[in-house]
């Protein structure tokens, strides 16, 4: 049940965060993940992310950078090789469409996860719903329903809600989507800003470059069902492999822009 | 001028969403309209298709005044507009074929089936997509469904073209060719687009002109080197995000 480590909340929440400082506290090794045996999604998928890191994934629709995620996440089980979390470190995610809870206001929608998984009682919930509305400037929409606020109002708040458990890990599945670019740019602002604070490690899908240039540390792609790490945005803008190139630049794989 | 707009306003309960909009529309021209989200970019789209009624203000295409026609006299209006949806919005339980020949029929209710077939066939094969007619939308990439959702549009012979943030969340190579077909499209059919978008380089790329709004208000309008060279903050931030 338990084996990457994403389900274990309940028990978690009871520990202190002792996620280890020095080393890689997600490990890949032989990752296989197929829905049908004849075409692999993910093959042979090796990666160490280091605590503190945020990395990027990059891929076309349909790569499989979703189900790379929800793989870290223990959401898809691989058919083959180990996902390694470190056992320490809890795991947040923050879905593209957010998924907010439409009926709940928005303090209701933060302490939503404290009490389902955590032990505190309603005075500390409340102290902490208040201090994550502050941390994401949506105090002044706290009795609003998801559906009257902006779309970078409820990425916000989707954001917020991940991090309430005060989680070591947060996977963020496209988490500008949508969003205008100066908005796309305060939400990394603000991912980047959080990170810091809380010395949180990140794993990042995105489609938009710029995006990936201003959040990653290291940048890579899923091609073909595999897994290419190109490292900083400066190594990545200069990758010698043609199909990195012809994907940042917006090129078919021909060479020419179709 | 193919379509004007005159001082057209719009709120949601008090909130003024289109605060006097001017907007003229030559034939055959590519205009982007940009702005944050919000700023009321799909609501100018759905004001011009009649899928809203503006509160005051006029809308003129070719000659004609839609603020105030009824809803099945706009049947016709929308058969000269086609728009095309941020998400593909294509029928799950059809096919490709079928779905672009849905409103083919609709819109054409005489029309053969040998007239049909043509018809369909050359409207895929505008957006680059042949052979895939048998298919369901869950068989084919998200790109191809986008393309599908354009050949649903153009099959209708439209006059006009109107893009409701047509590359949002996609891909960098998915993006350049749903903006490669845009350009090619309008020209090849000699319609008349407006794009709504937060892509300030496809815009720059492809637009005849470009239209800024914030807060219900256009607030620069320009060609393309206009736009680049223009001094208002929320442009320049724009051009550099």
């Amino acid at each position: 049940m338990c084996k990457s480590g994403a389900c274990c909340n309940q028990h978690k929440s009871q520990q202190q965060n002792s996620c280890d400082v020095s080393m890689s506290v997600i490990i890949l090794e032989g990752v296989n993940v197929s829905f049908n045996k004849n075409e692999p999604v993910l093959s042979n998928i090796n990666l160490a992310v280091r605590r503190g890191e945020a990395l990027v994934i990059l891929g076309s629709s349909g790569a499989g950078k979703s189900v790379f995620l929800k793989t870290l996440a223990g959401l898809v089980v691989p058919s083959s090789g180990r996902v390694q979390i470190e056992p320490s470190c809890r795991l947040g995610m923050v879905f593209q469409k957010n998924a907010l809870f439409d009926s709940l206001s928005v303090s209701e929608n933060l302490a939503f996860p404290l009490r389902e998984s955590s032990s505190l009682n309603e005075n500390e919930i409340q102290d902490r719903v208040h201090d994550a509305l502050k941390e994401v400037e949506l105090d002044q929409a706290k009795d609003r329903l998801p559906h009257e606020i902006s779309g970078g109002m409820q990425k916000r708040l989707g954001i917020a809600r991940a991090l309430i458990l005060r989680p070591e890990i947060i996977l963020y599945d496209d988490p500008t989507a949508g969003l205008d670019p100066i908005t796309s740019k305060i939400i990394v602002e603000l991912i980047l800003r959080l990170k810091k604070e809380f010395k949180t490690t990140i794993v990042a899908v995105t489609n938009d470059m710029n995006r990936a240039y201003q959040m990653g540390d290291r940048i890579s792609m899923i091609m073909e069902g595999s897994l290419v790490v190109m490292g900083t945005p400066e190594e990545t803008r200069n990758f010698p492999d043609i199909r990195v190139q012809n994907f940042i630049q917006g090129k078919v794989s021909d060479g020419t822009t179709n | 001028m193919a379509l004007q707009i005159k001082n057209l306003r719009k709120s949601f309960s008090g909130r003024k969403v289109l605060d006097g909009i001017d907007l003229s529309v030559s034939d055959g021209e590519i205009v982007f309209v940009l702005g944050r989200s919000g700023t009321g970019k799909s609501v100018l789209l759905k004001n011009i298709v009649g899928l809203l009624s503006p509160d005051s203000g006029e809308i003129w295409l070719d000659n004609e005044e839609l603020s105030k026609l009824s809803e099945e006299k706009y049947f016709p209006i929308r058969k000269k507009c086609g728009m095309v949806f941020q998400h593909p919005a294509l029928f799950d339980s059809l096919s490709v074929f079928e779905n672009v020949a849905f409103g083919v029929r609709r819109h054409f209710p005489t029309i053969s089936d040998e007239e049909l077939k043509v018809a369909v066939s050359d409207s895929l094969a505008l957006v680059n997509l042949d052979g895939i007619e048998n298919k369901l939308p869950s068989e084919i990439s998200y790109g191809m469904q986008k393309r599908v959702s354009l050949a649903r549009t153009v099959a209708i012979n439209p006059r006009y073209l109107l893009f409701d943030e047509p590359t949002t969340g996609l891909d960098p190579v998915t993006t350049n060719s749903i903006n490669t077909l845009i350009l090619n499209l309008s020209h090849r059919l000699e319609t008349t687009s407006i794009v709504v978008s937060h892509d300030m380089h496809c815009a720059l790329e492809i637009g005849d002109r470009i239209v800024i709004l914030d807060q219900g208000k256009i607030v620069e309008e320009g060609k393309p080197q206009q736009i680049k060279n223009s001094k208002i903050p929320l442009v320049k931030e724009f051009l550099i995000s």
